[in-house]
């Protein structure tokens, strides 16, 4: 029986069309143990030798304050989950703002659902667990609100096309 | 000099790079076989991170090959560790005789969604859609297959057979339904 592999064959993209959950490369360089600014410096530092000495430090007073912030953002997995939440809900909140008052306050209502934390998750889990623990059930508090988020920011983004 | 400092901050590291290159292919290969992006992330994690560590390849298609065959084993793995159909490998199933269903084979695809389908193939027991999984996606034979999850060849073609027959079932039992309502 070839026919299903042949129609599996035809529709190979069809196979491959589910979306992975959101923040997955984040946590792929918090697990590597770094940042892409990180690993960038010294490539691109040497590419471009030939840059005046005081074009590379004016580079590095600049980049310097940016791979400091995203180290101190990713040291958690809870941070970066946060950080993800809040550049999306930003993201959101400014597409929102060009709706008409009814939606806007449907789409600002929902997002303050989803984004709401009393107190933040991790603060609630015990000292006890160990760490994979801790990251497993990050996961699965996070990545739902992130998924709704998601589905949230397509929603608004089908709203301003209209 | 705008272009400087855009390119300093954007240019992507090796290990982004091969990510955003490979990161898909294996999160659906192992999603295939575990049926649950979790676990998948997680296996597409783990195996760039074993890449990363080891010495690199003379070329891509050395390294996709031992990328794709780590990432099965991965998942492979992590399917033994759930436990939950332990019946998978063992052969009671296996006792009956496999016939090779002519319906079966000419079974016609017309008016079948892809949905249907991957939807038919997570139905399947996790032993079944593993097998199935290796061969109509990954394109390994009987005899690698029965290489990489230890089964004897002959059981890797009944389950392939019985797998194949059970989603056609799946799926003419919608096609059934549609058509009734």
């Amino acid at each position: 029986m070839e026919n299903l592999k042949d129609f599996i064959d035809e529709n190979r993209k069809g196979f491959e069309e589910e979306n992975l959950i959101p923040g997955h490369k984040e946590r792929f360089l918090h697990k590597i143990g770094k940042t892409s600014h990180v690993a960038n410096r010294p490539v691109i530092l040497m590419n471009r030798a030939i840059w005046a000495a005081a074009a590379a430090i004016l580079v590095l007073l600049v980049a310097v304050p940016l791979v400091v912030t995203d180290e101190s953002e990713l040291q958690s997995p809870s941070v970066s989950y946060s950080q993800l939440i809040k550049n999306k809900s930003t993201e959101i909140t400014k597409q929102a703002l060009l709706l008409n008052p009814s939606d806007q306050n449907t789409v600002l209502t929902t997002l303050g659902q989803l984004e709401f934390e009393s107190v933040p998750f991790e603060d609630q889990l015990p000292d006890s667990i160990s760490p994979k623990e801790k990251d497993e059930l990050m996961k699965s508090y996070y990545v739902p609100k992130l998924e709704g988020i998601e589905r949230l920011e397509k929603y608004v983004a089908a709203l301003t096309k209209i | 000099m705008n272009l400087l400092f855009k390119n300093f901050i954007k240019t992507p590291s090796r290990e982004e790079v091969i990510y955003e290159e490979c990161h898909k292919r294996l999160f659906y290969t192992s999603l295939r076989i575990l049926n649950n992006s979790m676990e998948a992330e997680e296996i597409m994690h783990d195996t760039l991170l074993k890449y990363f560590d080891r010495e690199d390849f003379d070329t891509i298609r050395e390294r996709d090959a031992w990328l794709k065959r780590v990432c099965i084993n991965l998942s492979i793995d992590r399917l033994r560790k759930r436990k939950v159909e332990e019946g998978i490998y063992k052969s009671e199933e296996l006792k009956n005789p496999v016939i090779e269903n002519e319906y079966v084979e000419n079974y016609s695809f017309k008016g079948i969604s892809v949905e249907d389908v991957k939807n038919a193939l997570n139905s399947l027991a996790s032993g079944y859609r593993l097998i199935l999984s290796l061969l109509l996606f990954e394109g390994y034979d009987y005899e690698e297959i029965a290489q990489i999850t230890g089964l004897k060849e002959a059981s890797v073609r009944s389950q392939y057979i019985r797998g194949k027959a059970r989603i056609v079932e799946i799926l003419e039992s919608k096609r059934r339904n549609n058509n009734i309502n």
